[in-house]
């Protein structure tokens, strides 16, 4: 073994493993540390050493833009220990500058989940193409796969990395199926090259991104000169652009805008541009139907309301809007809401395993099995927080299945699921029992039944058609109302 | 004629130099999660009117109270000083006009004075900004103190806030870096010196059965 050292920036220095054909990327080569715990990865390009403004935006991206880091700890402003704990595993972020032999980077070497355990890949990493492509799904052996619920899971946490950068004003500018790897056994997924951050009009983009999720208006304007005002560079919105896109394939196993159209250009490059640029059209946009996909076994409508919305927006509104494109919060927030809506699937050999609650008809899209439990009914909660005082107003549903449990975050309107809700604790759950359902009282202090009788912990509470109550009698708690949604019949 | 009461949510946003780059990034985001936040929710939706004051050198009431449904996100482009107290002071004289129309049933609050039920809201107000003013903003924020406004939240933009001073301006300060879904709806108060709306009274039912134990995997959203 050919071991190296490498000086950091702060004057420590580190070791690293020479290889003649190192794994590289369109930026850097990669090598390993003798015990794989890191890697050190170094710029193909000499010149990009000698930048200073490249020096300073790692710097940057080190300490004042650093989410996996405590603010005590040299992080960002206002980054809590925890805050920073969390981040660490959604980011694989650098960790220090190489100054010797070259520029370059130390970076965390991704956790063992995010490599294939078995198959013809083995060991190889998790790239997301793996999962979101029908033809390479089906060189991965099944227990690979992970079910459906776990998708929606990643993709909650993609949304709410992309959310991170954004809300402290950076952006990634290269989100795709390569910088993001995915596991979809575990429901985890990370963000790499982060050592490209963009901050625009302080540190522009290096790249175009990666084909296939360079926003319409990029590609567009590709051609012009570098510097012409036309010219649209990658930036917090062709991130949104992006991540739709990639949640859409994770969510569908389909991209959004490749469908049968094509323009007959001289080059395969210009055909690119127009197809995902300029002309790009949506596969499912509902009144231009000319690129509508012969294989929309489930339309983009079944993935429910939530998603929907978005989706329009973003490939119908947004595509050649981009400030029209859905923040990244908005798909936190509707990947979240969507969660809540799931229902498993009854049958035992569908590849997804779970679907997303659709009062118009209750059959898996995926497999198209009915929907068929030990139970006639299933309870659905709606939840209320108040307006203004004493004004209950709509806000989301869950979906109640037998041994669901509530969290806090149903619980209270000032409580999120994420970083800082260390207690996850599961504060109720659902019950089918004797012909009946009941949600058991597990850590709710001051759950009272419509009739004012405290329902102890342990104790619990029927649910029938159109009940309601408050699931806490403390400030910021929420009503609930139960509907019992009929499944036979 | 019904006349429904209006939430005016007024959004004064820092576009100074120091602004430029990832805070100036920060309050674009920080504009459409509010937004979002707002048109998320019926009442929300049916009720906010959000206006737009900027502020560098100088402060410009750029967007005045505007339906929901109407509203455009504002531009931003930064450059110039960060004239708080010009902006605060350019609040204070937006809040007496409708504090105006709320009592005398003028038209800028569109409120039907005294009777119950129909005046506007207490305004919100949301200041976005690094913290670094450069004009006399102390006794300009000591005012808005003194002004009937449902709630002032100052958020934090940027790598390099200067948190003291948005701990000054307002009792509550959030960090836009680490905003989830939904964080400004902690926020949306609908506060009035009328009457409350009645709430229904709920129907009841309550059994304690012998039950199973509670399930061993629990199933918890990331």
């Amino acid at each position: 073994m050919n071991y190296q050292k490498a000086l950091l920036q702060d004057g420590s220095t580190v070791e690293y493993e020479l290889v003649d054909d190192p794994p590289s990327g369109s930026m850097k080569k990669t090598y390993f540390s003798p015990d794989r715990s890191y890697v050190v990865q170094f710029y193909h390009d000499a010149a990009v050493g000698a930048d200073p403004q490249r020096r300073e935006r790692l710097e940057a991206i080190l300490t004042r833009y650093n989410p996996t880091l405590s603010e005590a700890q040299g992080g960002a402003k206002g980054n809590s220990p925890t805050q920073a704990d969390y981040y660490k595993n959604l980011f694989c972020w650098p960790t220090g500058i190489v100054v010797k032999p070259q520029l370059g980077i130390v970076a965390p070497f991704y956790p063992s989940n995010f490599f294939f355990k078995q198959g013809s890949l083995k060991n190889h990493e998790k790239e997301g193409s793996w999962f979101s492509r029908t033809k390479a799904r089906r060189l991965l052996p099944a227990q690979e796969l992970g079910s459906w619920d776990k998708y929606l899971e990643f993709c909650i946490l993609m949304a709410r990395s992309v959310r991170r950068l954004h809300q402290a004003g950076l952006a990634h500018s290269d989100l795709s199926t390569k910088n993001i790897l995915v596991d979809p056994i575990g429901g985890q997924c990370v963000v790499l090259d982060i050592d490209s951050l963009v901050v625009p009009e302080v540190f522009p983009p290096d790249v175009l991104g990666t084909p296939g999720y360079i926003a319409p208006e990029v590609l567009a304007t590709s051609t012009l000169a570098l510097r012409d005002p036309k010219r649209k560079h990658p930036g917090a919105t062709t991130d949104q652009h992006a991540l739709a896109v990639l949640i859409y394939e994770y969510l569908l196993l389909r991209h959004p805008l490749k469908g049968p159209k094509t323009y007959a250009a001289q080059t395969a490059e210009e055909q690119e541009r127009l197809e995902m640029g300029e002309k790009a059209l949506f596969i499912e946009n509902p009144t231009d139907q000319s690129n509508r996909s012969r294989e929309l076994k489930v339309p983009y409508r079944k993935l429910g309301s939530y998603l929907s919305d978005l989706i329009y927006r973003a490939f119908v509104k947004g595509l050649h809007s981009p400030n029209d494109r859905p923040a990244a919060i908005e798909w936190e927030r509707a990947l979240i809401k969507t969660w809540d809506l799931l229902l498993p699937c009854s049958n035992p050999t569908c590849a997804q395993q779970w679907f997303v609650y659709d009062p118009s008809g209750l059959r898996c899209p995926f497999c198209g099995t009915r929907l068929r439990p030990a139970w006639p009914t299933f309870p659905l909660l709606k939840l209320f927080r108040e307006g203004p005082p004493e004004v209950w107003r709509p806000d989301g549903e869950v979906v109640l299945w037998h041994n669901h449990s509530l969290f806090k975050w149903h619980v209270f309107t000032g409580i999120f699921p994420g970083p800082d809700s260390r207690d996850k604790t599961p504060q109720a759950y659902c019950l089918f029992h004797q012909g009946e359902w009941w949600l058991v009282n597990q850590n709710l202090f001051s759950l009272i039944s419509p009739e004012g009788d405290r329902i102890g912990q342990g104790e619990a509470l029927l649910l029938t058609n159109g009940l309601k109550f408050r699931l806490s009698q403390e400030p910021e708690s929420r009503t609930v109302e139960v509907e019992l949604i009929q499944i036979s019949g | 004629m019904s006349y429904s009461p209006k939430l005016p949510i007024y959004l004064l946003l820092d576009c100074s130099s120091s602004m430029s780059g990832a805070p100036i990034e920060a309050v674009r985001q920080g504009v459409k999660a509010l937004l979002a936040d707002l048109r998320s929710d019926q009442q929300t939706l049916e009720t906010a009117h959000p206006a737009v004051i900027l502020f560098n050198s100088t402060a410009r009431y750029v967007s005045p109270i505007t339906a929901l449904e109407d509203f455009h996100e504002p531009t931003l482009e930064t450059g110039g000083t960060s004239a708080l107290g010009a902006a605060l002071r350019l609040l204070g004289l937006c809040l007496e006009q409708q504090l105006a129309g709320r009592s005398t049933g003028g038209s800028t609050g569109g409120s039907t004075g005294g009777s119950a039920g129909h005046e506007d809201w207490y305004p919100l107000v949301f200041i976005m900004t690094d913290g670094y003013p450069t004009d006399y903003w102390q006794e300009e924020a000591l005012k808005l103190k003194s002004k009937k406004v449902g709630m002032v939240v100052a958020c934090a933009a940027g790598d390099t806030t200067n948190l003291e001073v948005l701990q000054e301006l307002a009792e509550t300060v959030l960090q836009l870096n680490s905003l989830y879904p939904e964080s400004f709806k902690t926020y949306f108060r609908w506060i009035s010196d009328s009457a409350k709306t009645k709430s229904t009274r709920l129907p009841n039912r309550r059994t304690p059965p012998d039950l199973p134990p509670p399930p061993l995997r629990v199933r918890v959203v990331p």
